[in-house]
């Protein structure tokens, strides 16, 4: 069953330099209870899609041109106010990269916590409090941390906080936008760790977000690709990491040195991502692409379907 | 072979005292001793609180020492004359991790990377012309940037710029203040493989400063593995990398060599607070090796052979696992 | 490091602002050019005529006080006066607030806490007051009107700065400076004063208005230019003990401030909006 489907999504973000193509036609599933990556470098369209998700078009001066983005069937992008306040935190909550633009400086988590929980649910102070400190404790965030100030606590005791904060309202879908990139590597684990278990426990389904990919084939079970605003491959883990079809895929690959040995000399990606003021006519990757050919500049390719969970978007694909 | 700089017995702490206020004292960093070889490069690794960030300002003498020396070509630095400071200033160069922040949003490329000969006061227009032009070739920029602002660029191409400027005066040693976390995965090989360049060109020192072990390896001669404002393994990278012997070096590695979540071990803590130190080893409170030994006494740095140290009571008894291969071959394919 | 996109806002120029700013200032520069009648020439002759499209003629079209002067060369030189004593005022009040507040947040030190002080007692202290107490001090008179403006003024910039100086002074590129051997001169000079000089420019454009009311409330007041120069506020106070009969000679200068004065908001926010800040 899938709880989320997006479907040719096409947004244009109005900024001062003029009108940016930010998402063009991206499409996905993410079924309940799985965790579903989102593998991309700055100015893919990663985070804006995840706002479009969350019904934050708007704030952010974000346009959807077409498309849909269903929610168990229903349209997030045609929601009234009202039903976008239902859905933010109850259905559907985010998890940012710094847990400082979540929390409020001036407040204890305490407080925080409870506001936030009887935001979403009709209960006593007394209830709140207690849902809070149950959530708390399955994230290890130990009873005295509750009454302190974010300034008195870590990054990452911080970051378990907000993801306590989300949880406690019982989600079905979590968007998680590099959680753990602005935290210590030693922590990044127990953070990572904590998150899938929990994922699984309270059974929301977790869309993550990063540019990393070790983290990303740690957490999730299928993972989509995106390039320029748009979605280049989508597959399961075991699809991407041992036959990665689509060229800046495997670019990438090769780029991190998954393997983390040292080598001589780094794997780069010549070249930059493209200037999205303009539409695109081909493959956004072509520029870069050592098969590119005439028609990879002229037309956009098709989805080829190569296993029941396995799609590229690649002209060379579709050929072979 | 002399030593750029060295430090010996470094402490630094910063107290805070005030009127009807508890004296406070945190001890930022605690009995460092460095030495850099000309031409090679150290690589200064640790996370928040280890006590890197403090040291490189200490070198770049934006702070001073509260105990111990630093010493720049085998001269103590409180001791150098007015010329050898300035040397020393023209000498040595930073490059910071935000691209973002490090270049003056209302400077032009041009002046940006002119700026360290403009200080100077001793070159002509002409030649800082000249120079700035030849620097913006070595390192990749294309000659009409030199008129632009920095927000019309990327992160990686800030880099390079911040880069430019930091070599414009052929420094002897660069400190490299993690260079490239802030950047794309696609665009950090492009840095990486431009310091090495350079490096290897102009036989330029290096401090490599990172929480990433694999970055760290790849330019690093030696490394220094920095824990709560102590040096806890020190060693050539080949020697850390395959023959680690501290926990902590041990749990930095796995953590980035971890393919599957089931694979990483359970643990809980964090960095202790330098207002409530922690008794014996500061590592100890997250260390499964613990022993009540490492509780108490606080472990000195021991050379274990072939100048490979560490500070740890059981740095003989126990095995760590190392994942980590050295394979300085070309690969095959290229991008 | 992300960026976040900035949105587009709807920023129009104001052009009716700009024209308005635009006579302001070139009546304040060449008024005297052009004035129909001497404007404090007497003429107890045609002493409170009115204007022209209430019962006057367009010898003196916006009519005539009671001691015969014509409103409309009153109001032009007085618009010189204005512009002198408001332009004055910002200058001397932005360019030493300006300083202080540099001073004050790139050493942070006992300078700092002095130069704080000050700005606290110099913002809680009755610029009325001031400007009464100079005018026995110096004398009244223009000078005594833009020293006390100028009093007024100069905290709000001190203050403003200082905290955006100490926001600038974390930035990486000032530690780089210093690293590459800066000197602080050179580091307030080329990283510092053109980060501020946006922020300064709209403070500028937005203060511009209250310099103008000031100048009118002190002269209202009778503490700025003496008779018989004339000034705007000067001009409202005298029409006020006739206004019965004469209400034209109190409207007609208290318009005309009001509509400079919202011209020069109008376009400091205009400004503020172009230059990133929020309407």
């Amino acid at each position: 069953m899938n709880i989320l489907e997006v479907k040719n999504l096409v947004s244009q973000l109005n900024t001062e330099d003029g009108v940016l193509h930010i998402i063009n036609d991206v499409s996905f599933a993410v079924k309940e209870d799985e965790c579903f990556g989102i593998i991309g470098e700055s100015g893919c369209g990663k985070t804006m899609t995840s706002m479009s998700i969350l019904g934050y078009s708007d704030r952010i001066g974000l346009k959807a041109v077409s498309g849909e983005i269903l929610f168990k069937g229903e349209d997030v992008l045609k929601f009234s106010k009202k039903r976008l306040r239902e859905y933010n935190g109850k259905e559907a909550a985010i998890i940012l990269q710094d847990p400082m633009q979540a929390l409020d400086p001036l407040f204890t988590i305490k407080d925080q916590m409870i506001e936030t929980i009887r935001r979403h649910q009709k209960v006593s102070k007394k209830e709140a409090e207690k849902i809070m400190i149950e959530t708390a404790e399955s994230l290890s965030v130990a009873k005295e941390k509750l009454n302190c100030y974010p300034h008195q606590l870590s990054g990452g005791m911080l970051q378990r906080i907000v993801g306590a904060m989300v949880l406690s309202c019982r989600p079905k879908l979590i968007i998680a936008d590099e959680p753990t990139t602005a935290l210590d590597v030693t922590i990044q684990l127990q953070y990572l760790k904590l998150l899938k278990r929990l994922q699984k426990e309270y059974h929301t389904a977790l869309i993550f977000i990063s540019h990393d990919i070790k983290v990303i084939s740690m957490m999730c079970d299928r993972i989509a690709v995106m390039y320029a605003g748009e979605i280049v491959e989508t597959g399961t883990r075991d699809d991407l990491f041992y036959h990665p079809k689509h060229p800046y895929t495997q670019a990438l690959f090769k780029a991190t040195n998954i393997d983390g040995n040292i080598r001589e000399r780094y794997e780069t990606i010549d070249g930059a991502p493209p200037n999205l003021k303009e539409e695109i006519a081909g493959c956004p990757f072509a520029e870069r692409c050592q098969y590119a050919t005439d028609a990879c500049i002229s037309g956009k390719p098709e989805v080829v379907k190569i296993n029941d969970e396995h799609t590229v978007k690649c002209r060379r694909i579709a050929d072979e | 072979m002399s030593n750029v700089i060295e430090l010996k017995n470094v402490d630094k702490s910063y107290t805070n005292s005030g009127f009807l206020k508890k004296t406070t004292c945190a001890h930022i960093l605690k009995n460092i001793s460095l030495q850099v070889e000309k031409g090679t490069t150290l690589g200064l690794v640790g996370e928040s609180g280890s006590g890197k960030t403090t040291t490189t300002r200490m070198i770049l003498r934006q702070e001073k020492p509260t105990n111990g020396e630093l010493f720049y070509e085998g001269k103590n630095v409180e001791e150098l004359t007015k010329e050898v400071e300035e040397e020393y200033r023209n000498n040595v160069q930073v490059v910071f991790q935000n691209p973002y922040s490090s270049l003056n949003p209302k400077m032009r490329v041009g002046e940006i990377i002119a700026e360290p000969l403009v200080i100077t006061g001793k070159y002509n227009k002409e030649e800082i012309k000249k120079r700035v032009r030849s620097i913006m070739e070595k390192v990749g920029l294309a000659q009409d940037y030199v008129e632009r602002f920095p927000s019309e660029f990327s992160g990686g191409q800030r880099q390079r710029i911040a880069i430019a400027r930091a070599l414009i005066q052929n420094p002897q040693l660069v400190i490299l203040d993690e260079p490239v976390s802030a950047l794309d995965v696609s665009v950090r090989g492009q840095i990486m493989n431009l310091l090495k360049r350079v490096q290897e060109k102009n036989k330029t020192t290096y401090i490599f400063i990172s929480h990433d072990i694999a970055t760290v390896g790849f330019l690093s001669d030696t490394i220094a593995v920095m824990y709560f404002g102590t040096i806890v393994e020190y060693g050539k990278t080949e020697d850390i990398l395959e023959n680690l012997r501290h926990p902590y070096t041990e749990m930095l590695i796995s953590s980035d060599s971890v393919r599957n979540l089931s694979e990483a071990e359970e643990e809980s803590g964090e960095i202790p607070s330098h207002y409530d130190e922690p008794k014996g080893c500061p590592f100890a409170g997250r260390c499964k090796y613990a022993t009540d030994e490492c509780r108490n006494v606080t472990p000195q740095l021991k050379d274990i052979g072939d100048g490979h140290k560490v500070a740890c009571h059981n740095a003989e008894s126990i095995t760590l696992k190392s994942v980590v291969k050295i394979n300085r071959r070309k690969p095959e394919y290229q991008i | 490091m992300k960026k976040l996109y900035k949105q587009k806002q709807v920023n129009s120029l104001p052009i009716v602002s700009l024209v308005v700013i635009g006579i302001f200032v070139l009546n304040g520069l060449f008024g005297s050019l052009i004035l129909p009648k001497d404007p404090t020439e007497t003429d107890l002759v045609n002493k409170l005529l009115p204007p022209v499209f209430f019962g006057g003629t367009w010898n003196y079209p916006l009519g005539t006080d009671e001691l015969g002067r014509d409103v409309l060369s009153r109001i032009i030189a007085g618009g010189r006066v204005s512009l002198i004593v408001a332009a004055a005022a910002i200058v001397v009040g932005g360019i030493v607030g300006t300083a202080l507040g540099i001073i004050a947040g790139y050493y942070e030190n006992l300078a700092d806490t002095i130069i704080t002080r000050l700005t606290d007692a110099s913002l809680a202290f009755p610029s009325i007051l001031l400007a009464l107490l100079l005018s026995i001090g110096i004398g009244p008179g223009e000078k005594a009107a833009i020293i006390a403006i100028a009093f007024a003024m100069w905290a709000k910039y001190a203050r403003t700065v200082r905290s955006e100086v100490l926001i600038i002074k974390t930035a990486n590129y000032i530690t780089q400076a210093k690293i590459m051997g800066a000197g602080d001169l050179r580091i307030i000079t080329r990283h510092i004063l053109p980060n501020i000089k946006d922020m300064i420019i709209v403070m500028v454009s937005l203060e511009v208005g209250m310099s103008i009311i000031s100048e009118a409330s002190l002269s209202f007041l009778g503490l700025s230019v003496v008779p018989p120069t004339p000034s705007w506020g000067q001009m409202i106070a005298d029409g006020k003990n006739y206004f019965q009969n004469g209400w034209w000679v109190s409207v007609f200068p208290a318009l005309i401030t009001i509509i400079t004065v919202l011209s020069f908001q109008r376009f400091g926010n205009w400004l503020k909006v172009s230059k990133g800040g929020k309407a």
